[in-house]
């Protein structure tokens, strides 16, 4: 398993260089640079800006220097205000991890939780509730669920914050609760899509397993119901939900646009797409090539995990 | 393996779907991008010298680069303003009145040298002097090529700036003579002279402007060194930053070494938010005091804060800009006929509802000593006349009028406004044009590079003088001018203003050059002035619009010594 896993981040090393270049192909082609500004600048700023920024070396040299940065773990400095990009992404990606852990759990343990109620009550009214509440999940997407939260739970119900400009979970652990008002509608706005595809997964699995001999078997030999449903039928159903699993983690922890500016959130999905939006060219790189290997990486740990969860798989 | 890896671009794939999806949502245009100036220091409305007490939390923008001798953006300005001041401020009537100077600058009898004296004992925040050199500095920092300052442009009559900002490829020695050849010294601690090549009756407005704010000496050593973050520096405005975190928020404490009139509150928070609808229900909950308010929502707000909601002109113009070299908005007829054809007051209602004054001025009334309305007989909506002069174009009718693109930012607002021109001149003229929806640098790009027909755009001033209106934007070739407009009478009168020592001559020329400018819609028919909406706690007292209101987070942006509260 060693040499298996040593081989794939190997083979990661070429996916990243292949990444990179698709990037700054597609990015140099897109029409508009950081400079096009509403307000025009004069011609002399604008020689004096490019060189500043390096943008004055022909596109194939600035390729080449951005590779031998990338090797060394430099992604530049960000045109728009010219902080270092690694400093940028270690502190937007910060809050975004937490976010994402935050929204993650919630979503796995009630995507969990409600999928295997649903499919031990199948066709029962726990069951028509569950796969209720997973429609509505699946069919409300967070740019329309957060709004909704936001003017119930915190205009109206005074309950919450509008605001989650302190996000975060790191106060927590010494005892500092006091951003409790504003890390509850993120996490449950940003959770509700992923929560509803895990309960639908799980209990489509879970019905598929539960009708297989060895659970017949295992309740045959007198098992008592809950080490039916989670020693032997959970166990097995979670291989699907695994595999969805591993890429709705990515997903999370990278950031979501959507909810990081509907909460003020300071996290990375935010950062991502403003640089595309103002083309900051360092920016938009370090970005994609740091998701680039979050996905690659959580790719290999899902696959990895899939040998605990059925031993019948080998590297 | 090959599967795997099929699946690991997939997921990429998919990342970058999701992100050009969110992309093609594209932002709001009207929340400004660049520019803004003005603002002043009244004197105290109270006087008194009270403790300041209470805290203050608005909604603002994120801004992009902390150095106020590099930025253009109208976040960044602000900020600016709120932690530094330069030697003069610009009071309610936009005069420049002293802030760091010991009163009026000495302008010498041919009046290419301002001799300035600061106050005495001035102190950075950290107690260090602050000192003449601190404002050489400064200017030099604007004009240093490295530095690559985006208004180095206001600062091109300085003595030896133009030459140091265009030596860019030159040697270190070579920059570093011409930087000793910019006509800015300290003759002592206390006094600053500045040499100008032509005399300009506006240059002590530049004074009171961020790209002249000083320089902290004792932090930076040379005119190269990178300016330093918002916990690092030192500040001789009213306020600075006790905390930070970027794209969160930021707090203000008072600054203690600050010589103006004394602040009104302990603290102000910013809460950095992107989206005005955001904001505006953080302003139900009171998590934040004052904030822009959400244009899209006015109706609803002016019945639900109706005297909470602020409406002020702000100095902006934006109308059809036309590129007077493509078919066949090179023809005045047409230009003029599809300004007749624009029923600018139903525009503004329908597209903004009412958030936007329209008008057919290029200078805001407020600028130039007009009521406005003096051009509503040559490019106000008329009918009649929009159908004789595509007729007289060759046009009767819209028969045989060639293609035209209307370019415009892909908003939901700009779709608004887009289909209601469209509309509007299929009706009155009998053609159809087409439009094109990019996003905003797609848009500037194209722009800049006249690579257009029609757009709407205009101008937001950066500085408080009809002259910002003109000089290198509709000169024959002037940097900016990218609808190709050319004028020779319009340049005339541009070049007999310029330097114009008699004001009133001066301002009478700007108002001719106005004139010139509309009377065949050459580059531009103006649509409408924008009007600045705040919401403003009651509790809040002090936060003044000027004459030139250039406020971006709330009103009196430019006088943030002023802000109290009675909240405790």
């Amino acid at each position: 398993m060693l040499a298996y896993t040593v081989r794939r981040v190997l083979a990661m090393i070429p996916l990243i260089v292949a990444i990179a270049t698709i990037t700054f192909v597609l990015m140099h082609a897109v029409e508009g640079g950081p400079f096009d500004s509403d307000k025009p600048l004069p011609p002399a700023t604008l020689e004096n800006l490019k060189k500043r920024y390096g943008l004055d070396d022909p596109l194939p040299v600035q390729y080449l220097n951005y590779l031998k940065n990338l090797a060394q773990f430099d992604f530049g400095i960000s045109i728009a205000n010219n902080r270092n990009i690694t400093d940028i992404i270690r502190e937007r990606m910060g809050v975004s991890i937490q976010l994402g852990i935050a929204t993650f759990l919630f979503a796995t343990v009630l995507g969990l939780g409600l999928g295997i109620f649903s499919s031990l009550n199948q066709n029962g009214i726990g069951d028509y509730a569950g796969v209720f509440i997973a429609t509505i999940g699946a069919a409300m997407p967070s740019i329309v669920l957060a709004p909704i939260l936001t003017i119930v739970f915190a205009v109206k119900l005074g309950w919450f914050n509008v605001l989650s400009s302190d996000y975060g979970f790191t106060d927590w652990f010494r005892g500092d609760f006091s951003n409790w008002r504003q890390v509850v509608l993120p996490t449950v706005a940003l959770g509700f899509l992923p929560m509803a595809f895990i309960a639908r997964i799980t209990r489509a699995s879970m019905l598929e397993v539960l009708r297989q001999d060895y659970v017949r078997t295992a309740r045959a030999k007198g098992l008592a119901e809950f080490a039916v449903v989670i020693r032997h039928a959970a166990r097995n159903a979670m291989i699907p939900v695994l595999t969805v699993l591993g890429p709705i983690f990515a997903g999370l922890i990278t950031g979501s646009l959507v909810i990081e500016t509907l909460f003020a959130i300071p996290g990375l999905g935010r950062e991502f797409v403003r640089s595309v939006l103002i083309r900051d060219y360092g920016l938009i790189m370090g970005v994609t090539v740091f998701y680039a290997v979050v996905i690659a990486f959580m790719n290999l740990v899902v696959d990895l995990l899939y040998g605990f969860a059925d031993p019948r798989i080998r590297y | 393996m090959t599967k795997r890896y099929w699946r690991m671009l997939l997921s990429m794939l998919a990342i970058v779907a999701v992100a050009a999806a969110a992309v093609a949502c594209g932002d709001d245009d009207d929340n400004g991008g660049s520019g803004g100036s003005g603002g002043a220091t009244a004197t105290s409305p109270s006087g008194g010298s009270a403790k300041p007490s209470g805290t203050i939390t608005i909604g603002a923008t994120q801004f992009e680069t902390w150095d106020p001798h590099f930025s253009d953006f109208a976040q960044d300005i602000t900020h600016f303003v709120y932690v530094w001041r330069g030697l003069y401020h610009l009071d309610v009537n936009d005069h420049p009145q002293p802030a760091m100077a010991d009163g009026q600058p000495q302008v010498s009898s041919d009046g290419k040298t301002y001799t300035v004296k600061l106050k005495k004992d001035l102190k950075w925040s950290d107690g260090q002097p602050l000192t003449a050199e601190d404002f050489v500095l400064g200017i030099q920092r604007t004009c240093n090529p490295d530095v690559a300052g985006h208004y180095q442009y206001i600062l091109t009559n300085i003595v030896g700036c133009d030459d140091y900002y265009n030596a860019a490829d030159k040697s270190a020695a070579e920059k570093e003579e011409l930087r000793k050849k910019v006509g800015v010294r300290a003759v002592d601690p206390l006094t600053l002279e500045v040499k100008i090549q032509e005399p300009q009756p506006t240059f002590p407005i530049l004074l009171a402007l961020w790209p002249t704010f000083p320089a902290p000496k004792h932090k930076l050593a040379s005119v190269d060194a990178p300016w330093p973050g918002p916990m690092e520096n030192v500040y001789n405005g009213p306020f600075m930053p006790s905390a930070y975190t970027e794209k969160a928020s930021m707090e203000l404490k008072p600054n203690p070494n600050w010589v103006g009139t004394p602040v009104g509150v302990e603290k102000v928070v910013l809460k950095y938010v992107d989206d005005p609808a955001v904001l505006n229900n953080a302003y139900r909950t009171g998590e934040v005091d004052a904030t822009v308010a959400n244009k899209p929502e006015l109706d609803k707000l002016k019945t639900e804060f109706a005297k909470e909601l602020q409406l002020y002109p702000a100095t902006r113009t934006i109308g059809l800009e036309f590129n007077v070299t493509k078919s066949p908005v090179d023809k005045p007829e047409v230009r003029l006929a599809l300004s007749q054809a624009t029923d600018r007051a139903t525009l503004v209602k329908v597209v903004f509802k009412d958030a936007n004054t329209p008008t057919t001025s290029w200078v805001p009334p407020a600028r130039n000593g007009l009521k406005g309305g003096e051009y509503d007989s040559i490019l106000g909506f008329n009918p009649t006349k929009a159908k004789e002069n595509l007729a007289k174009a060759g046009y009767p009718n819209g028969q045989g009028f060639p293609q035209l693109t209307l370019l415009l930012v892909d908003t939901q607002t700009n779709k608004l406004l887009g289909e209601f021109l469209q509309a509007e001149w299929k009706k009155h003229l009998g053609i159809d044009i087409k439009l094109e929806f990019v996003d905003s640098k797609t848009r500037s790009s194209r722009f800049n590079s006249s690579d257009f027909q029609l757009v709407t755009g205009g101008w937001q001033e950066d500085y408080p003088d009809p002259e910002n209106w003109f000089l290198g934007l509709w000169e024959t070739g002037a940097s900016l001018n990218k609808t190709k407009t050319s004028v020779p009478a319009l340049d005339q009168v541009i070049e007999k203003a310029k330097f114009n020592t008699n004001d009133e001559q001066r301002r009478q020329l700007y108002r001719d050059a106005e004139k010139i400018l509309l009377q065949e819609a050459n580059g531009v028919a103006p649509l409408w002035h924008t009007l600045a909406a705040f919401l403003v706690k009651p509790h809040i007292s002090g936060m003044v619009e000027n004459k030139r209101p250039g406020d971006t987070f709330v009103p009196g942006d430019w006088y943030i010594e002023l802000w109290k509260t009675s909240k405790k």
